[in-house]
């Protein structure tokens, strides 16, 4: 996946390519992504794991080209469908978005507009992408709710976001995620906001239509569980850096960064009991003075000089599997 | 909805009560005795008796109070020490002539302070925003009766264009134009500040919130995009022009004064420099009323918005 050739990337729905999105502030640049390579074919699932500031969100926005123009800098390529998002006019980026590639956010309650019902906010985006009339969209929009499993629909279509329970409200965010039939979903962390038994469910429905619609989606997650429940590939972020890929089982079978280890170590998993789960220590770098070599070297155990001196690059592990760790070299 | 409405009509009565009373107690508040401002100097003490006993100032203040508030809601407001007109008919014309300018004000306050507000929001940092909150500055900080006479100074006496005081006497609607032209612009400044302001910081704090961001990634078109910031910060944007209009109705004594506009704060004006009191008690009843039930129908006007709040 790393080692991609042009001919893969050819194919590839999505291909990134070198991605780096900095943001100005006042005190000084903020790194957020950095050098972010990746691709996703069609039909494929690709976890982004990392915690809090990785750059997760910040990668599937400048995947949407939804950064503002004033005060950040994207540079690298991001290319959907073989067109490079980052060199298209608004108009084009607008057609583009909602029509091949959507986004699922994580709290429902702020992602909706609170004054517009669920129904208008579904009709208005078939009537944008699709051009149906108001009646047509309204019909279009009870079969999303139907495809969402919502079990009232048309109660819901009438109801502000504010009138619906957590699990409903997202319901109807992946219901409009879907209305023009993407071919890539976003889905930054779509069941933290939820209460537990509600997760569950958000889950399986992302993985039904995931499957039955044939749909692409990355799916931002710090939980590794449910990374693995729903994922083919996996990449773990650290510091705006993409430090590990692999296949889901490769990446659970035998993490090859210290990061990825870590985060195993502090997640609870099946057959945990009896050991006690181990926090990584220390803090994420500052992204406006990142270190020169590994940004997780100051936390990294088994760190050694050359991870403070120079920036590791990829590492193949196996096929399809590669770290950026001197360890692993 | 119509439950809320009942309830937002009934809160209103106390405070409309409140004004009365407050309104009331000037009489006995000001400096001077209101007898001895009607009764020539060398009258006897049993002129002064009967008198009292005439204008029922013999009895105790509640009752005085209920008689006072019995021909008030009536529509008497007494007559003008002044004049001997009654209250009601000076009242009710210089209203007019103040609704008329607050009305003309508001309407070009609210038409470029609304827009400059949405243009400095939607082009935040860039040139635009800045000469946008200039403009701001500029209109909070200037005082407008200074403002009305730089105005005069060069639209009246340089240029000649306009006239430079009162209401035009003859009829037409362009000499009425013609009159009302610098007051408006010299009553317009101040709104016009606090509007872009207030609209530039509302639809900063929508746009900032994740759902634009949301409707964005959707594909939905800017103008699409604008229209929800727009409905969702109308609440907000609401409150403020509903106060800024109250402010206008009531608050252009000194401007009223330097155009020699007949309006309300020009008869407030007059009435307190005559020590009128029964027109001073007139005029701040009926503004104070005015007050009320526009911001009444600011908050109903907001629920027809915003359905989150009538519906809690």
């Amino acid at each position: 996946m790393i080692a991609a050739t042009q001919g893969h990337r050819l194919m590839a729905l999505l291909s990134v390519r070198d991605l780096s999105v900095a943001f100005e502030t006042r005190d000084g640049l903020v790194r957020a992504v950095n050098d972010v390579t990746f691709s996703l074919d069609a039909g494929k699932v690709l976890a982004l794991l990392g915690e809090s500031g990785s750059g997760k969100s910040v990668t599937l926005r400048a995947i949407l080209g939804l950064h503002p123009a004033v005060r950040t800098r994207v540079s690298g390529e991001v290319l959907l469908k073989g067109r490079d998002v980052n060199r298209l006019d608004e108009a084009a980026r607008e057609r583009l978005r909602g029509g091949v590639v959507s986004m699922v956010f994580q709290e429902p309650m702020t992602a909706l507009d609170p004054v517009y019902t669920i129904g208008e906010q579904i009709v208005e985006t078939l009537v944008q992408h699709r051009g149906l009339d108001r009646r047509g969209a309204s019909r279009r929009a009870r079969e999303l709710l139907d495809l969402v499993q919502v079990p009232s629909p048309e109660r819901c279509l009438a109801s502000y976001p504010h009138e619906i329970s957590g699990g409903m409200r997202q319901r109807a965010m992946i219901a409009i995620a879907l209305a023009c039939d993407p071919e890539l979903l976003l889905a930054d962390e779509p069941t933290t906001a939820l209460d537990v038994t509600v997760q569950a469910q958000i889950l399986w429905l992302l993985r039904d239509l995931q499957q039955r619609l044939g749909l692409a989606v990355i799916f931002v997650t710090h939980d590794l569980g449910v990374a693995a429940e729903i994922a083919d590939a996996a990449a773990v972020m650290y510091a705006g850096r993409i430090v590990e890929q692999a296949p889901i089982r490769d990446l659970f079978r035998r993490p090859a960064h210290p990061y990825t280890e870590g985060l195993m170590q502090a997640t609870v998993r099946r057959g945990q009991k009896g050991r006690a789960l181990v926090p990584i220590p220390g803090a994420p770098p500052n992204l406006i003075a990142l270190p020169a070599g590994c940004a997780f070297a100051p936390r990294c155990p088994r760190a050694y000089d050359a991870c403070l001196a120079t920036l590791p690059s990829f590492h193949p592990v196996a096929a399809g599997h590669a770290a950026r760790c001197h360890l692993v070299a | 909805m119509w439950a809320y409405v009942g309830r937002r009509l009934l809160l209103a009565i106390p405070t409309l009560l409140g004004a009365s009373i407050i309104v009331f107690a000037m009489v006995h508040l000001a400096p001077g005795d209101p007898i001895a401002a009607v009764m020539p100097a060398e009258s006897s003490q049993a002129e002064i008796e009967a008198t009292k006993r005439a204008y029922g100032f013999d009895k105790p203040l509640p009752v005085q109070y209920l008689v006072w508030l019995g021909r008030v809601a009536q529509g008497d407001l007494g007559r003008s020490i002044a004049t001997r007109r009654a209250v009601i008919l000076d009242v009710r014309d210089a209203l007019a002539n103040s609704l008329v300018l607050a009305l003309s004000s508001s309407l070009l306050a609210f038409a470029l302070g609304v827009a400059l507000g949405l243009l400095a929001a939607f082009r935040q940092g860039r040139a635009l925003d800045k000469l946008a909150s200039a403009i701001a500055v500029v209109g909070v900080s200037v005082p407008h009766y200074w403002a009305g006479i730089i105005l005069i100074i060069i639209f009246s006496v340089q240029l000649n264009w306009l006239p430079a005081m009162g209401a035009a006497n003859e009829p037409g609607v362009l000499p009425y134009l013609r009159h009302i032209a610098l007051p408006t612009v010299a009553l317009s400044l101040i709104p016009l500040g606090v509007i872009t302001r207030v609209v530039r910081s509302a639809a900063l704090d929508i746009l900032s919130q994740e759902f634009v961001l949301a409707l964005r990634a959707k594909g939905l078109a800017a103008r699409r995009v604008f229209t929800h910031v727009v409905k969702n910060a109308a609440p907000q944007i609401l409150t403020v022009l509903g106060l800024q209009f109250g402010f206008q109705l009531g608050g252009s004594v000194l401007v009223e004064a330097v155009f020699s506009w007949p309006g309300t704060g020009y008869l407030l004006n007059l009435a307190i420099f005559q020590r009128d009191i029964p027109v001073l008690q007139g005029v701040i009843l009926v503004l104070a009323t005015f007050f009320v039930l526009l911001n009444l129908a600011v908050d109903l006007l907001q629920t027809l918005v915003d359905p989150r709040i009538a519906r809690h």
